[in-house]
């Protein structure tokens, strides 16, 4: 495994290659102080920290907006017989982030059945969920501290309310690396033109050099910004620009040998030429079998989108992708403030068949156990209306899944209230699902560090457990 | 001197195995203390370490700064670098203080120089560069960093914030102006208190509205404490060195700084109130504008009467509904009077406020029906009252304080509600800070902001004076006496030369607090003019292998802003345009620093070479090396341009060996070798070699020229211009000609004169282009402003020989616009002319453009004069189109025909001022006269069917392949790196 991308000595085992190349313990010493990128030893990025370790790939299924627990995973019968009442004093009446004070309970219109061997609640609203909940693990325990979006997703993402730290896909690529060179390590997945909240703040790096950084894909001619040669330019002209380019480099670098990073961007123009060949392979989707397209959905225009997406997740995985972060309802689309009947008929006919179909195709090629698939979004929605038929946020207690990865399927862990209001059993932090889904790669959350400014940094800013019990 | 004696105290208190006679409360900030490491050196008040002697027996020394390395190199038997070579010096002094690389010319010169008297000459060169504006676009760049800037709120809205770049022009302008250092801090932190009626100094205290800001936040005192936090954090890396954000919720695991400490330091900042309505103005300016503005109010009482009748309901209603969505707390707190808000309160109204604000300011777009035609009516009305209203006065980001109590500040969450007085760190003086007001000159305010600034400013300050002068060595060196710039604590790295730190910072202050003056120090030393190209000897590579002890310069990788900067300057493109509102995206050539930073979406180059984030402050850049970046590189748009205009300059060289030079040169800022000269020729023909043998789309054959052997051609004698003229007909090597080297656009009025003659009218719809600064597009937008001078042809609706010019731009109702101002002035073909448009823009509802021409072939022809209005208000530039005589950024349009003269000025010129005038312009921008040798050094030939885009489809292979080199050169890193 190689840190994605990057030849710089900055790994601790290259580090350590070097040391025995003529680098003695001061230069060490030095390039640690100087690049500020890594912890003194001990804290060992690219090691995994204990033996469980069964993910070598993360796809997190991002709902973005806010999907309704209660009406997917989350059955509520009160809910129904206190419809239109206000919300009983029993219950700690929270700060709504629209302000809606005392609207009234707003009732669930699904058709609830148990699904799988194990007799998992799934709503009508997802029937081909309803079809993998044996490979799934439903948390019915999550809860987070934003209460708009832009601090949610924020916190999803990063762990924080706030901007500036680094996204768990940049802290899994900080841990582990990459697999394949000709890739980039982490990879980002939006369903239409639209841009999630925070936008690339969402896959940055906070305060970690950008190596670690997403790329977004896309489908088309430049799946990723600067791929393409420019106009006119040849595959064959272009390897000259770079032979011409090497051949200046090399020349400078003769007398500069103790100088490491001008060695690694010799390095990173021909990853990048590789890159140029490897990633419009890996998007296009035409040598799939049209059992295969099918089954994600693709060709229909509703789940089209989504289904390219679930697709090309698996592919990237498959050619060694560390993390894919795919947006389904990019830009707030699950946000349901009004009309939730409508807004998520929508959504789950856009998602729920790629996103099963995506489970299975793992499952079938041997994949699933060793990539973890999350699904869910940065908070559930609230018992209470929302301009009659609408649905506020709800960071106090939603639903997430997980498969894959070692997760035992067939569970479903937690509880919120009898509205479904607050996350009463187990309650799952962020930096408890993030603390999890790092665990499930084979990382402490709380042993990755990062040393910025002086502080060690962690992804769960020194909170949070994993939650073992998905694992069984 | 308190700073010692708290500390001599303790260490006495914990001698004795006492805490002393301490109140109760003391006593456990000693203990807590005393729990952690109160010896660390960073806390310790200075020192004065004598200048060490050394034997030096190369005489390498140069400064006391050189002593104090050479003493502990001397001590492991190393032995320094010696001084770089020429080149190398001035690329390294360039880049250190300016940001930009020499050009070769400058090279050139100061390697004579360098020759004669290499002592003079390098101080001569520190002396201009830091006396260049250019040094503050540099160094406020660093400032701008550890400052987390940025022109947005951040948060998913991210709104722009449309005047925080007064801020940033403020830093550049004190860093020019070399503003001692502890007025810099002082007005950063208090310019409102201890200066309050100079515009500048409030202007600074912008720097206390850099926090993120989100406006649909209903928690408003959550909200508020994040502002604080914020403003905390940042100061203490910023102005302290050390981490505090790690005591804000318990004692620091490592450092002597309690949680208290956090808190004690926050309370200096909780009074602060962020009021959008300060002006940057002086007392005198206020005035003014009261009373002008007093006047209009008086004329338009009326008419503002019965619109603010028309809009109370709406208002009202607005309110409610935004008030609506908070707590019933916040909107009890919301409606209680005044007068019986406390500060905090008041604080977080302000914030409930703002958000009232963004709903009421939608009432007057959503009235209906009459109401809706009297509002646009009284609208009208006042806009023709507007002449009389007074412009606004400057409006900037900045804080006053809430009042002359300032509240207290408070850990959130806290079960205690303990509440903490402003004070410093425990460690240093525990008990509370002295607040006065003596000092302060703003009427209304604490005095608590002043107290930090006069303790940070105080000459004995041992820790914003070691913090100052590390991060001028770090940004001098690569790497700072301490690594870890915003981290002096124990999880931060020790420093390399403590004794050296002491004695910068105490001269530092003898210096009065001067940057440049250190700078000059700094740079006048043995140890940062040394060679980094020197293999260790044996004592280094045993003792120091790593270069800790700066045996050797260090090599250095360019920075985000620099390497934008220097493809720019490599072609002569950059625009060293000052100031103003940030620029958006990659298409403005102007400096780096002047590009609007939203927080969220980040530009190219910051993104793609480590950028700081704008929301910490960063002491540091990282220097990543990724695959993405040479995709950048190589690929994109933006640097295939830079690299087309150098192929450019290289393409008016005769022969490869010239263009080869030249691209070096221009690049580089040296000659090549002759074994880089073989290899370069040997890679343009593998690239020639190649498109000719792929007859695809890039092998397009070249045009056949017409013209192949000079590019002049004799023109009748005038009182304007000499007997020869260039030749520019399509399809030859001059089918037009770029002009560069301009000083600065020529703006939104300006003059266009030319003497010329007509070979031929176009026979389709096409215009003869006399001049432009313009590629069209079909679809109208900001990016396809321009202005083109030239002639309509035989099928032209304009009839035919008509002087025209093309305007696109932004036209009086705010939308981009294209219309063509016909003159009705018809030139004759194969006659010579003088013409000239003087294009006036900015009006409110438009300008105009004055034609002139005159017949110079005949003697009895008068000047023929027009003026013609336009409804553009401007602007009708892109700025990085370029400017061609004979043809546009893009293809088509050429002329076909001689031009014997062309000038260009920046302003609308009168009759008499025209080159046919009598009484003498202003300098021209350019002015060109073409003789039968050589064209003028800022006259570029545009290689046929160039200008579109960096597609190579149409071009020459020679152009081509010399496209290839340049960005082959952009891409090697002796561009990217500084020895």
């Amino acid at each position: 495994m190689k840190p994605p991308h990057y030849e710089m000595a900055r790994s601790r085992r290259d580090f350590l290659a070097r040391a025995g190349a003529g680098f003695g313990s001061l230069a060490l010493a030095h390039l640690l102080g100087r690049t500020g990128a890594l912890a003194s030893s001990g804290n060992a990025p690219l090691l995994r920290h204990h033996a469980f370790g069964r993910a070598k790939s993360v796809i997190f299924l991002f709902m973005e907006g806010g999907p309704s627990h209660i009406d997917l995973f989350d059955p509520k019968p009160l809910l129904n017989k206190l419809a239109g009442q206000q919300l009983p004093a029993s219950f700690k009446r929270p700060l709504t982030a629209m302000g809606e004070q005392d609207s009234p309970i707003l009732a669930e219109k699904r058709v609830w059945k148990q699904h799988g061997q194990a007799g998992t609640w799934v709503s009508d609203w997802l029937p081909h969920t309803s079809t993998i909940v044996d490979d799934i693990c439903v948390i019915r325990s999550c809860k987070q501290d934003g209460l708009n979006h832009v601090g949610s997703v924020c916190q999803m993402n990063t762990g924080s309310i706030l901007a500036g730290r680094p996204s768990l896909g940049a802290w899994a690529t900080y841990g582990l690396g990459t697999e394949n060179d000709n890739l980039p390590a982490f990879v980002v997945l939006t369903d239409s033109d639209a841009k999630p909240f925070n936008g690339s703040r969402n896959w940055g790096t906070g305060f970690m050099p950008s190596t670690y950084q997403g790329t977004p894909f896309k489908f088309g001619d430049e799946p990723v910004a600067n791929l393409a040669n420019p106009g006119g330019v040849s595959v064959h002209r272009q390897r000259q620009r770079i032979d011409f380019i090497n051949q200046l480099n090399r020349r400078h670098i003769q007398s500069r040998s103790f100088q490491s990073d001008l060695e690694a961007r010799i390095n990173s123009f021909e990853l990048a030429y590789r890159m140029q060949a490897e990633i419009p392979l890996a998007v296009d989707i035409a040598d799939e079998p049209p059992h295969i397209t099918e089954l994600y959905g693709i060709g229909n225009p509703q789940t089209d989108a989504n289904a390219r997406n679930c697709l090309l997740a698996r592919r990237l995985v498959e050619r060694g992708v560390r993390f894919v972060q795919v947006f389904a309802g990019t830009g707030s689309k699950w946000d349901a403030h009004k009309g939730i009947e409508k807004n998520h008929t929508d959504r789950c006919a856009e998602s729920d068949q790629p996103v099963a179909a995506l489970i299975k195709d793992l499952k079938q090629r041997g994949l699933l156990d060793e990539t973890l698939v999350i699904w869910g979004g940065e908070f559930g929605r609230t018992p209470m209306s929302e301009q009659g038929d609408g649905r506020d946020h709800n960071p106090w207690g939603f639903t997430m899944w997980m498969a894959g990865g070692g997760v035992k399927g067939g569970q479903t862990l937690g509880a919120t209230d009898e509205l479904g209001l607050y996350a009463t059993e187990d309650p799952q932090h962020v930096h408890d699902l993030h603390s999890t889904i790092l665990w499930s790669l084979g990382l402490d959350a709380r042993k990755l560090i990062f040393m910025n400014n002086g502080t060690m940094e962690n992804p769960v800013i020194n909170q949070g457990d994993p939650f073992l019990k998905v694992f069984g | 001197m308190i700073f010692q004696t708290f500390l001599f105290r303790l260490s006495c208190c914990l001698l004795l195995g006492s805490v002393g006679v301490a109140s109760a409360g003391e006593r456990t900030i000693q203990e807590r203390l005393a729990a952690k490491d109160i010896d660390y050196w960073f806390f310790k008040p200075l020192t004065h370490p004598e200048v060490p002697v050394v034997k030096d027996r190369d005489g390498w020394c140069r400064n006391e700064i050189d002593r104090f390395i050479l003493a502990k190199q001397e001590a492991l038997g190393i032995v320094p670098a010696p001084r770089a070579d020429a080149r190398t010096l001035i690329r390294r002094a360039y880049f250190d203080l300016i940001g930009l690389p020499p050009e070769f010319e400058e090279v050139q010169a100061f390697r004579e120089a360098y020759a004669k008297d290499p002592d003079a000459a390098f101080e001569h060169l520190i002396d201009e560069l830091l006396k260049s504006p250019r040094y503050g676009e540099r160094w406020g760049r660093h400032w701008l960093d550890l400052a987390r800037y940025g022109d947005s709120n951040g948060y998913k809205a991210d709104e722009y914030r449309p005047h925080m770049w007064r801020y940033r022009d403020w830093v550049i302008g004190a860093l020019n102006a070399d503003m001692p250092y502890d007025q810099f801090v002082r007005w950063q932190i208090a310019g409102d208190e201890v200066a309050p009626e100079n515009p500048d100094a409030v202007t600074a205290t912008g720097f206390l509205r850099l926090w993120p800001y989100e406006s649909n936040q209903r928690d408003a005192p959550k909200q508020w404490g994040i502002i604080l936090e914020d403003i905390t954090d940042v100061s203490g890396s910023l102005f302290l060195g050390l981490s505090m954000g790690c005591a804000k919720c318990h004692d620091h695991k490592f450092d002597p700084i309690l949680q208290d400490d956090y808190f004690r330091l926050q309370a200096f900042f909780s009074g602060i109130y962020p009021d959008d309505s300060i002006v940057a103005a002086t007392p005198e300016e206020k005035k003014v504008h009261a009373e002008s503005l007093a006047r209009w109010e008086e004329s338009t009482a009326a008419l503002r009467k019965e619109r603010d009748g028309l809009l109370a309901q709406g208002l009202k209603n607005a309110e409610v509904n935004a008030v609506k969505k908070f707590s019933p707390e916040l909107q009890a707190l919301y409606n209680k009077p005044e007068a019986e808000l406390t500060p905090l309160e008041v604080q977080h109204k302000f914030l409930i406020q703002r958000q009232v604000d963004i709903e009421q300011e939608k009432v007057a777009t959503k009235l209906k029906d009459a109401a809706k035609a009297r509002y646009e009516a009284i609208e009208a009305e006042l806009k023709k009252l507007a002449a009389l209203k007074p412009k606004p006065l400057t409006p900037v980001y900045a804080v006053r304080d809430v009042g002359p109590v300032a509240p207290a500040a408070y850990i959130p969450d806290d079960d205690e509600k303990r509440s903490f007085s402003p004070g410093f760190l425990s460690i240093l003086d525990p008990g509370q800070a002295k607040v006065s007001r003596e000092g302060v000159k703003a009427g209304n305010s604490s005095g608590r902001r002043t107290a930090l600034a006069d303790w940070m400013t105080r000459p004995d300050n041992q820790i914003t004076t070691r913090v100052m002068v590390n991060r001028l060595w770090h940004y001098h060196f690569g790497s700072g006496i301490v690594a870890t710039g915003n981290d002096f604590g124990k999880q931060g790295t020790a420093p390399t030369h403590p004794e050296l730190l002491d004695w910068l910072a105490q001269r530092f202050v003898q210096e009065g607090w001067s940057l440049k003056r250190m700078q000059k120090l700094i740079m006048t030393s043995a140890v940062w003019q040394q060679a980094s190209l020197v293999e260790p000897g044996d004592a280094a590579s045993r003792n120091d292998p790593g270069n800790q002890l700066i045996w050797r310069q260090r090599i250095r990788r360019l920075e985000a802003e620099q390497i934008r900067d220097a493809t720019l300057q490599s072609g002569h493109e950059l625009d060293f345009t000052m100031g103003g509102a940030g620029y958006d995206g990659e298409a403005v050539l102007r400096r780096s620093i002047y590009q609007k930073l939203m927080k969220n979406p980040r530009t190219l180059f910051l993104n793609t070479f480590d950028g700081p984030d704008g929301f910490n402050s960063c002491a540091c850049r990282d220097v990543s090396t990724t695959a993405p970046q040479a995709l950048v590189m190589l690929n994109n748009d933006f640097l295939n341009r830079r690299a087309q205009r150098i192929a450019g300059l290289a393409l008016t060289e005769q022969t490869d060996d010239g263009s080869i030079d030249r691209a070096f040169q221009l690049v580089l800022g040296r000659e090549p070798s002759g074994e880089e000269v073989s290899q370069a020729r040997e890679f343009l023909d593998q690239v020639r070699a190649g498109l000719s043998k792929n007859k695809g789309p890039v092998a397009l054959p070249p045009p056949t020229p017409k013209v192949q052997t000079t590019a002049f051609k004799e023109f009748p004698t005038s009182p304007y211009s000499g007997g020869s003229a260039v030749n520019i007909q399509p399809n030859s090597l001059f089918e037009k000609v770029e002009v560069t080297g301009l000083p600065r656009n020529e703006g939104g009025s300006f003059t266009v004169q030319a003497v010329l003659s007509l070979d031929s009218l176009y026979p389709d719809a096409s215009v003869r282009t006399i001049a432009s600064r313009w590629r069209s597009s079909p679809e109208l937008s900001a990016d396809s402003y321009g202005w083109s001078l030239g002639i309509t042809s035989v099928k032209s609706k304009y009839s035919p020989g008509n002087l025209i010019v093309q305007l696109t731009g932004q036209d009086n109702a705010g939308n981009p616009h294209y219309e063509v101002i016909a003159s009705g002035i018809h030139l004759s073909e194969q006659a010579a002319y003088y013409v000239a448009a003087v294009i006036e823009t900015g009006g409110t509802d438009g300008g105009t453009v004055t034609f002139h021409a005159r017949n110079l072939s005949d003697p009895d022809a008068k000047m023929e004069s027009v003026i013609v209005p336009h409804p553009f208000t401007g602007p009708i530039q892109v700025p990085e189109r370029r400017l061609f005589l004979g043809g546009r950024d893009e293809e088509g349009h050429l002329f076909d025909g001689s031009i014997a003269r062309f000038a260009l000025h920046d302003h609308a010129l009168k009759a008499e001022e025209l080159l046919t005038g009598t009484s003498p312009a202003a300098a021209a921008l350019v002015d060109l006269t073409f003789k039968n040798d050589q064209l003028p050094p800022q006259v570029v030939r545009a290689a046929p069917g160039s200008g579109s885009s960096p597609s190579l489809k149409k071009s020459d292979p020679r152009l081509a392949a010399l496209i290839d080199l340049s960005l082959a050169l952009l891409n090697s890193n002796e561009f990217l790196y500084i020895d």
